[in-house]
């Protein structure tokens, strides 16, 4: 059974991107446009296996999303990747410390994307 | 509300709101200003006697200019705007297109695939080889029951033609039996003209005579039975069956070699087949890897996007810091207590990539990793 993919992502070529990359590679991928969504979606029973999101979003930034995500039951071990054109250490160590399993930048190219999720969910290429 | 829209609010009326700095960063690089007013629209809503009077010229024609570039601003972000609604609109495209592309490769791959390897085609293979192999089966079957017959008909003419040949010795012992029988009638007769008549010899005799010639006549006909025969069964048929026999043969010897080639294009059909397969799903593979790459650099875009944001973000900081100097000159406000150094440095702090920071400062971009799993 193929792994589901959250991306939450207020860019639509990111999302899009991420998710023709990640579908053509065999996984199923669910989007949300912005924190407050990702959190609805996740509060009504949607159980992603990896979430990657932005961090630079409106209404909610990725940091907090992350924060929020961690607080609810049953999400404390799903993996959360950051996608993210920031590249600022000092957020990049609070991401990890808030409980974020890896920190991308975009551009990630197609087959580095697949790899890292295939790696994050422990899936032999 | 734009640059000059709050110069005239300022003017006109009451002073609007100021947006947050939650708005400032929410704040759509589209949302364009009113278009502003001339400076003699400005100088209209002046009253005669109004402290504008008071300005020096030179003041009013840089506050002018102060406007302009807001306008400029204006101009800008609306450019701005459509440079990421194209590129967004573009990179949507791309991006649909890639997956049409994806699609209708796994569909080929797998229609390929399913066909190639469907039960259909692969009971029809193998009973297409089963036939063949039978075919081949029957084949070797005929030539080796043909071949026993022609050797066996061979072998029986022979035999006949033999059996003749004893006959015909046969005949030539019956014909001596049959001069030695008209010898002995002769005799008989001899020797009864010299013992006188009615002796009943006579009769004795008349009947050796009569089966001399029965027996000549039978000779006779076997004779020309065995020549008949002899006439059927002659070297030209003998030959002709021999000819036929290799003309069998080499008819058998064809059929049979275009079943061995039915089965070796069978054979090599069935390679081909999977050979097919094999290239169809290996280049579908290699078609995946570019899409990927592609759908992966299609996020050029979104960085794109977010740094002509950041573009417009700073505009509208000058500009906005150009509408307090404006103010303060026009209104006697409180001159804006930052530069446009610290507008400058506001600005650097709110980049969020390297290589906007890089070039604010002129830097050589640093390489930071852009994988990082905690």
């Amino acid at each position: 059974m193929s792994k589901t993919v959250l991306i939450v992502d207020d860019s639509p070529t990111i999302v899009m991107s991420v998710r023709v990359t990640l579908e053509m590679n065999g996984f199923r991928v669910i989007t949300a446009a912005s924190g407050p969504v990702a959190l609805d979606m996740l509060a009504s029973g949607t159980n992603p296996d990896l979430i990657i999101t932005d961090i630079n979003m409106p209404q909610m930034n990725g940091m907090e999303l992350i924060q929020k995500i961690r607080a609810l039951p049953g999400f404390r071990f799903t993996p959360i990747l950051t996608l993210t054109t920031e590249s600022d250490r000092t957020m990049r160590e609070e991401c990890r410390r808030l409980g974020a399993s890896g920190w991308l930048v975009k551009p990630i190219t197609g087959p580095d994307l697949v790899g890292v999720v295939r790696q994050v969910l422990r899936i032999a290429a | 509300m734009g640059i000059f829209g709050r110069i005239v609010t300022r003017i006109a009326g009451p002073a609007a709101a100021p947006a947050t700095a939650a708005e400032e960063d929410c704040m759509p690089i589209d949302d364009t200003p009113p278009p502003p007013p001339t400076v003699a629209e400005v100088q209209a809503l002046e009253p005669a006697e109004s402290r504008f009077h008071r300005i020096h010229p030179q003041t009013m024609a840089l506050v002018a200019e102060m406007t302009s570039y807001a306008e400029f601003v204006a101009i800008m972000q609306r450019h701005l705007t459509n440079v990421c609604d194209d590129t967004q609109s573009a990179a949507e495209g791309i991006l649909g297109q890639a997956l049409s592309i994806e699609g209708s490769i796994s569909g080929l791959v797998g229609h390929v695939d399913s066909a190639m390897q469907s039960d259909e085609i692969n009971e029809a293979t193998e009973a297409m080889r089963a036939s063949v192999d039978i075919g081949r089966a029957v084949i070797h079957e005929l030539i080796d029951q043909h071949h026993r017959i022609q050797r066996e008909v061979r072998e029986t003419l022979e035999h006949v033609r033999g059996l003749s040949g004893q006959m015909t010795g046969r005949l030539e012992e019956i014909e001596r039996i049959r001069r030695q029988t008209d010898l002995l009638a002769i005799n008989a007769r001899i020797h009864i003209a010299g013992i006188g008549k009615n002796t009943g010899l006579e009769v004795v005799a008349d009947e050796i005579r009569v089966l001399s010639t029965q027996t000549g006549a039978l000779a006779q006909n076997l004779r020309d039975d065995l020549l008949r025969m002899d006439g059927h069964v002659s070297d030209e048929l003998i030959d002709s069956m021999a000819a036929q026999e290799a003309q069998g043969e080499a008819r058998g010897r064809e059929l049979q070699d275009s079943f061995e080639k039915l089965s070796t294009h069978m054979a090599i059909l069935t390679q081909f087949q999977a050979a097919l397969i094999g290239e169809v799903q290996s280049r579908g593979a290699a078609m995946r890897d570019p899409l990927n790459t592609l759908c992966g650099s299609i996020q050029f875009q979104d960085v794109a996007r977010q740094q002509l944001e950041q573009v417009g973000r700073a505009l509208s900081m000058i500009s906005d810091h150009f509408v307090a100097l404006s103010n303060a000159i026009i209104h006697e406000d409180t001159p804006p207590d930052s530069s446009i150094g610290s507008c400058l440095s506001g600005i650097l702090e709110n980049y969020v990539m390297e290589q906007q920071r890089a070039a604010h400062r002129g830097e050589a971009l640093a390489t930071a990793p852009r994988i990082e799993l905690f």
